[in-house]
């Protein structure tokens, strides 16, 4: 079930009536219940997946257990674990980069005109399976660090990494913060409830009036690449900005909301990452659940002692590329990764000296300077996304020489062109105004009725120039 | 239970309110602008103006036939209803408005068909029915046609008018501002300039599987126009495209023409169009020349339903 169908307008409802009208009797009932609808949501996706997705978990809880055992000898615990990392990890290559490793290795393997017998695997990825991985991995490594303790409620357990608006797309469960609130029994609040309402109208505007609009230009050219020039490349491109933020931010917020309805806070995923003033910024503001799962679980762990700069990083550049990695099977992915490592590696190197010079012109809260940083990290942010949307490397290097050797007349499409402008401008006044003027806000006003009006409003304006049927969040994929 | 009082109520709220603004903005769109539209299917819901030969099909039909030439040379009036990404499902929906508002029944009608006219299509099935959003309380037929996108389609186009008119006022306030729609202009025909120069390539033919509910939409429209005792013409107009192995679709036209008793001629991989690049906009439509030679080659056939 997708967020953006009629399936889950129908099932939202009842499953917070439902929720609520057996919260009464406990925990145990709650966990049950978020269970229950859970493994359904799932199930009506691809109930064949489902015993891997509760087999992860079971898996993962009885790890968890013993590794958190005071018993248990120290060299055990982490022989445990590094069964868990292989099993876990092992089922995620297995799904998602065997096909892109044989492939690979046969195409090395057929340079030297040989030949590999191997057949690609015929499986779907399931989906979400990058997301409940990492959820359920980060309560492992957590309890094997001590971060956390090993919980012997399998029913919060089990409720937490299923939960259903995080499941297929997240945003990435932390055993530190998120696991806690499945250990007591929730209770309602209205104003909560309210403020996740506000949330799902925000996100199912960024989805379908903004991502799924302007996806629309972005996919006719990035699948006909060749047919297009320069300048219709680089529109499809600043498009592609605005779809990937607005369909994963759209997506998260709307899960985030789903989780107030619930009375559950997710960690929040997105940020406003195109007010970022510099990269480092940036990777602060988007996919924050991911970022920091790598930071935490990749990139700390492998500097480890060291003050070594090079080694630091040589650890970014990993880590980015695992990350370009995870998000999928294709070296598009990871030249997307190797470019984010880099520039972050020139940012990191470069902050004390413009620090400095900020400090010496008083440029800190300078108005224009902060204008001019924004542009500069956008701008980056763009060529990379050429690499992250492009269908091959090859479309990639050919876009980019489109952009820079080819311009020409813009290729238009009205309606798209017209609905998807104005949804970004909306999407970036109301971005501007909760990043510089946070006090500010239509939707979550104090009055009841502006708050109430704002948001039939915006629900108009989603039925009208939203793109019904555009189809599954692109993250799903990932 | 008040907390549950004060978000049940908040939800009221946005829906009522919501409510009342597509009322508001929706009936006069549906009431003033949408009748001064100027587009085909308006063209069709206003009853045309006695047309005797109407053409139906996607954007193979309105760039590749000329209604002029035929009414210039057979001295009969003609209008191209080919809507661009269309497929039968809209055709059928456009031959009833047609003939539920006309006074005068066309005596023949023409219909472009290809590939994914009769095949299972990954975007060319009934997704393309949201053109018809707009024109849905007009008449029962659209009604029906657009519910194979669905029950929950039909049920948002009954509940709301802004759904309706989704992404289309900035083309519905056109009239009024004074800005042509050219729809209609060239009696539907749509030309195309373009000359295309170059070489032919080879394509697979379709593999897709046969698409049994277009098929039953093909045999409704072959009913539709029998009960109204007009004849049918299947054509398939020519390309720019080297067509490689057997189609599964023209079988099964052929099948269907045959029992029915249509004529079904297929100029897709017509030798002397094949020779002719310059005469195609791109390889699967023809420029304005390529569309006037191949009108003009029609006229003998299509007058034998004149004699």
């Amino acid at each position: 079930m997708i967020f953006n169908s009629f399936d889950f307008l129908i099932f939202l409802p009842i499953a917070f009536v439902l929720f609520w009208s057996l919260s009464k009797l406990g925990k145990n009932v709650q966990n049950i219940v978020v269970l229950a609808l859970s493994v359904f949501f799932y199930g009506y996706w691809n109930w064949k997946f489902l015993g891997l997705l509760l087999g992860i978990t079971a898996l993962t809880f009885v790890t968890g257990y013993y590794i958190g055992d005071e018993n248990i000898a120290k060299s055990r615990k982490k022989l445990l674990l590094w069964l868990d990392l292989i099993v876990c990890l092992g089922l995620l290559f297995v799904f998602k980069y065997y096909n892109f490793f044989l492939e690979s290795l046969t195409d090395v393997v057929g340079f030297f005109g040989a030949n590999i017998l191997s057949q690609p695997l015929k499986i779907i990825l399931p989906v979400g399976i990058s997301f409940y991985i990492f959820t359920s991995l980060s309560y492992v490594i957590d309890v094997y660090k001590g971060r956390t303790e090993r919980t012997t409620d399998w029913l919060a357990y089990f409720a937490y990494v299923t939960f259903f608006p995080a499941l297929f797309s997240g945003p990435i469960g932390r055993s530190t913060t998120q696991l806690p609130q499945f250990f007591k029994a929730r209770t309602f609040d209205a104003d909560n409830g309210i403020k996740g309402i506000q949330w799902i109208l925000w996100g199912f505007f960024m989805k379908l009036c903004v991502a799924d609009r302007v996806g629309l230009y972005v996919d006719s050219v990035f699948n006909n690449i060749e047919m297009h020039n320069g300048t219709s490349i680089l529109l499809a491109d600043i498009f592609y900005t605005f779809q990937l933020y607005c369909d994963f931010g759209g997506y998260s917020l709307i899960a985030m909301g789903v989780g107030k309805l619930f009375s559950i806070d997710l960690l929040p995923n997105f940020n406003r990452p195109y007010m970022s003033t510099s990269y480092t910024d940036y990777w602060k503001r988007e996919h924050m659940s991911l970022t920091n799962w790598l930071m935490d679980y990749v990139y700390y762990p492998m500097i480890g002692e060291s003050s070594r700069l090079a080694w630091w990083n040589a650890c970014m550049i990993i880590t980015f590329l695992i990350s370009g990695l995870w998000h999928g099977a294709a070296w598009t992915f990871v030249l997307w990764g190797l470019y984010q490592g880099i520039f972050l590696i020139i940012d990191t190197n470069t902050a004390r000296r413009r620090k400095k010079f900020e400090k010496k012109h008083n440029l800190k809260n300078n108005g224009w300077w902060k204008l001019c940083t924004t542009i500069l990290t956008y701008v980056v942010i763009t060529f990379g996304l050429i690499f992250f949307r492009a269908n091959s490397v090859h479309d990639a290097f050919y876009g980019l020489g489109q952009i820079f050797g080819n311009p020409g007349t813009l290729f238009t499409d009205g309606a798209t062109m017209l609905y998807g402008i104005i949804g970004i401008i909306i999407l970036m006044i109301k971005d501007f105004v909760d990043e510089y003027h946070p006090q500010v806000s239509l939707l979550a006003n104090k009055k009841i009725i502006v708050s109430i009006i704002s948001c039939a409003l915006l629900l108009c304006w989603i039925v009208y120039a939203g793109v019904f049927g555009g189809g599954q969040f692109i993250y799903f994929q990932f | 239970m008040k907390k549950y009082i004060k978000i049940t109520l908040y939800v009221i709220g946005i829906l009522a309110v919501a409510f009342v603004i597509d009322r508001l903005i929706g009936m006069p769109i549906e009431n003033f602008l949408l009748p001064k539209q100027n587009d085909k299917y308006m063209y069709a819901y206003r009853g045309g103006k006695g047309e005797e030969i109407v053409i139906l099909g996607a954007s193979r039909a309105s760039h590749h036939y000329i209604p002029k030439i035929i009414e210039d040379s057979l001295g009969v009036k003609c209008f191209n209803y080919g809507c661009d990404g269309q497929n039968i499902y809209n055709q059928y929906a456009v031959l009833n408005l047609i003939l539920n508002h006309t006074e005068k029944k066309p005596r023949l009608v023409i219909l472009e068909l290809s590939s994914i006219d009769i095949l299972n299509m990954t975007t060319w099935n009934t997704e393309k029915l949201s053109a018809l959003h707009s024109y849905y309380s007009l008449d029962d037929s659209l009604k029906n046609v657009v519910s194979l996108q669905g029950d929950e389609t039909s049920y948002a186009l009954e509940s709301s008018k802004l759904y309706s008119f989704n992404s289309n006022i900035h083309n519905l306030i056109k009239p009024i501002l004074g800005i042509n729609n050219n729809d209609v202009v060239n009696s539907g025909f749509v030309p195309l300039y373009r000359k295309w120069g170059k070489q032919i390539e080879s394509k697979p033919e379709d593999d897709k599987e046969i698409d049994l509910s277009k098929i039953t939409y093909l045999n409704k429209f072959i009913e539709r126009c029998k009960n109204d005792s007009i004849k049918i013409l299947f054509l398939n107009s020519p390309n720019y495209v080297n067509l490689e192995g057997g189609s599964k679709w023209k079988p099964v036209i052929e099948k269907i023409a045959g029992d029915n008793n249509i004529t079904f001629i297929d100029f897709e991989q017509d030798p002397f169009f094949l020779k002719r690049p310059e005469l195609f906009n791109e390889p699967f439509h023809l420029n304005v020349e390529g569309a006037t030679l191949y009108t003009k080659g029609l006229l003998p056939l299509i007058s034998r339903y004149f004699q």
